[in-house]
């Protein structure tokens, strides 16, 4: 093929992936009314389920990154029997339909369960909260930040941790002052790719809980019983705070300082 | 010192196997081998961070041999400095200072720090430094440490050449100051620079051990001989622009080198190569300004020429082509003068 020729299908080829992803976008919003969105935004009900969505999937972030870090730790330094098998596991949650991820996650939540019980016993219930919101979001989101954070540790030069431990430090310390910190950049950019992947989650949420409604929850009861009409504003509020929250996090994950030699 | 007793540990492709060494407090031990020997693997055993299969392992007395690494006091140097690249100079060397007031760790830091002549560098990066001045800080960040001895694995190998003598020079001191030295190297030169005592290492194995010379003289291993192919290697002690060889049995006065330029006064290793003695038949009119008169001993043939031994008291070994070998009838006896410039005798220190 002639050179030429190869360089504008090539362009054209990707113009026309980038215009399949901006236009709904760029639609969407060329289609609101900013009166529409003005007063949609001055609906208790859609920024309290904005603010909803936003901590809970905080929180599931920083909650299940912090309990989650040793295992990536241990899937790039360790070896041992069923590595892969534990490797296999942890995609789990991309593979499956979201829904059945719900349907699944509440099997181990309900009331009548172990964990259910546990939490009535503490005062309040896994189903139909925010800490059920927490737990799916956690589930279907956690694949990213795990795999992010084994990649940031297998990036550490092992012999700086052999060189710790000689100088004296004790396993913990060693984990804590030098691998943890060394893959601070991953650990921080899978925190933001788990936090964006939890606050757009929908499947597993409406599974576990309907009410309080997170924003995308919202989004698809608005869409179902009111029409696109009134569903269109709220999605552009949610669009336009999810960039710029992404965005936000992008440039916290951004640190130069952090360079290896 | 440190004792090591038949340690074994056995590798996929690759075993280590009858280990056995002794290294006293005042011993600089310079394990030479070829890269794949098994070097660095020893150095991690006895550091802790592979376990061996078999044999033990004792510091100062006390059998470390499945003592966690934190606890050995080993202090071991990486061939490529293990520094903390998020961390300053400072940070570095405070780093197994944990837990002391600051104070004190302050007081250490600098101290350290100065000693390896990098306090300049104190709020630096290690992004920022040389090859030298990392190890120089890894060195200090290890003292910190107080380790009871100091494990080198090629600490010199990213250093460049003359930042290598003054760390050299460190080396040696500490190691006169009382710190023991096991110090891994394929470098020959290194090794005769710094060795008291040399193992040299060959497919997981110690194949030999003994003084720097008695390597020389006596290579048990192909390795060995390769570098020894040079066989005119003296002790000797350096005066001004002179070198006296330390002194022969059958020699009532020791016989002095011219060299050609100031080294600094003491003792150094005096190495010439063959190829750069040539031999006269007659009292030489030569541009060489050491020229000593001498009987030859032996001949060997050598694949393209001769290495001929010339005996005055002290050996010197020449290499010569088969045409001049012709050209001089040489034969065993025969009195004849060997004769090198001033600049093939090369100092190490």
């Amino acid at each position: 093929m002639h050179r030429n020729t190869f360089r504008i299908v090539m362009t054209l080829s990707g113009s026309l992936v980038l215009l399949f992803i901006i236009a709904p976008l760029a639609g969407i919003l060329l289609k609101s009314e900013t009166s529409e969105i003005v007063s949609a935004f001055r609906e208790p009900e859609v920024t309290g389920s904005i603010w909803l969505t936003v901590a809970t999937s905080m929180a599931a972030t920083f909650l299940f990154a912090f309990l989650s870090l040793p295992l990536a730790w241990m899937l790039a330094r360790k070896k041992f029997p069923g590595r892969k098998l534990v490797l296999g596991i942890i995609d789990l949650p991309v593979v499956i339909p979201h829904t059945a991820a719900g349907i699944a996650l509440l099997g181990v939540i309900s009331r009548d369960t172990l964990a259910g019980k546990a939490a009535a016993n503490l005062g309040f219930d896994l189903i139909g909260s925010a800490a059920g919101i927490v737990l799916a979001m956690a589930f279907v989101s956690l694949p990213f930040f795990i795999n992010a954070a084994r990649e940031g540790f297998s990036n550490v030069p092992e012999r700086l941790e052999k060189a710790a431990l000689n100088l004296g430090a004790s396993p913990l310390r060693v984990f804590l002052s030098i691998s943890v910190p060394l893959a601070m950049r991953q650990i921080v950019s899978g925190s933001v790719m788990m936090f964006a992947r939890g606050m757009s989650e929908f499947g597993a949420v409406v599974v576990i809980a309907y009410h309080p409604m997170t924003a995308p929850v919202l989004i698809f009861e608005r869409f179902s019983s009111f029409g696109l009409q009134y569903a269109r504003p709220v999605s552009v509020i949610f669009i336009v705070i999810s960039v710029v929250m992404f965005l936000i996090m992008r440039l916290i994950a951004r640190d130069p300082e952090n360079a290896r030699n | 010192m440190l004792e090591i007793s038949d340690l074994s540990k056995i590798f996929r492709r690759f075993s280590l196997s009858g280990i056995n060494l002794k290294i006293g407090r005042d011993d600089y031990y310079v394990l030479l081998g070829e890269s794949g020997a098994g070097k660095s693997v020893l150095l991690e055993l006895i550091a802790g961070i592979i376990r061996p299969d078999s044999g033990r392992i004792f510091l100062g007395g006390k059998d470390i041999t499945h003592i966690p690494v934190e606890k050995r006091r080993t202090g071991l140097m990486f061939q490529s400095p293990a520094v903390f690249p998020h961390m300053t100079v400072s940070g570095n060397i405070a780093y197994p200072l944990h837990g002391l007031p600051g104070r004190v760790k302050e007081a250490k830091v600098q101290e350290l720090a100065a000693q390896m002549g990098i306090t300049h560098l104190s709020e630096e990066r290690p992004a920022k430094l040389s090859g030298g001045e990392l190890q120089r800080l890894a060195l200090a960040r290890t003292l910190a440490s107080e380790p009871l001895m100091l494990l080198l694995d090629e600490p010199l190998s990213s250093v460049d050449t003359p930042m290598k003598a003054s760390l050299r020079g460190l080396l040696r001191n500490l190691n006169q100051q009382g710190m023991p030295v096991l110090h891994v190297t394929h470098d020959f030169e290194e090794a005769i620079a710094l060795a008291t005592h040399i193992a040299v290492m060959e497919n997981g194995k110690i194949i030999q051990t003994g003084t720097p010379e008695e390597i020389i003289r006596q290579p048990k291993s192909g390795f060995a001989a390769g570098f020894t192919g040079e066989k005119n290697f003296f002790r000797a002690r350096v005066y001004g622009m002179y070198a006296m060889l330390e002194i022969s049995e059958y020699l009532r006065e020791p016989l002095r080198i011219r060299l050609e330029e100031l080294h600094g006064d003491g003792p150094a290793s005096i190495l010439i190569r063959s190829g750069r003695i040539l031999i006269a038949t007659t009292a030489p009119d030569l541009s060489t300004t050491n020229n000593f008169p001498g009987k030859i001993s032996s001949i060997s043939p050598l694949r393209d020429g001769y290495e001929v031994c010339i005996e005055n008291g002290y050996r010197f070994y020449a290499r010569i082509t088969a045409e001049s070998f012709e050209r001089m009838h040489l034969t065993p006896g025969k009195e004849v003068w060997a004769c090198f410039k001033a600049s093939a005798a090369e100092i190490i220190r």
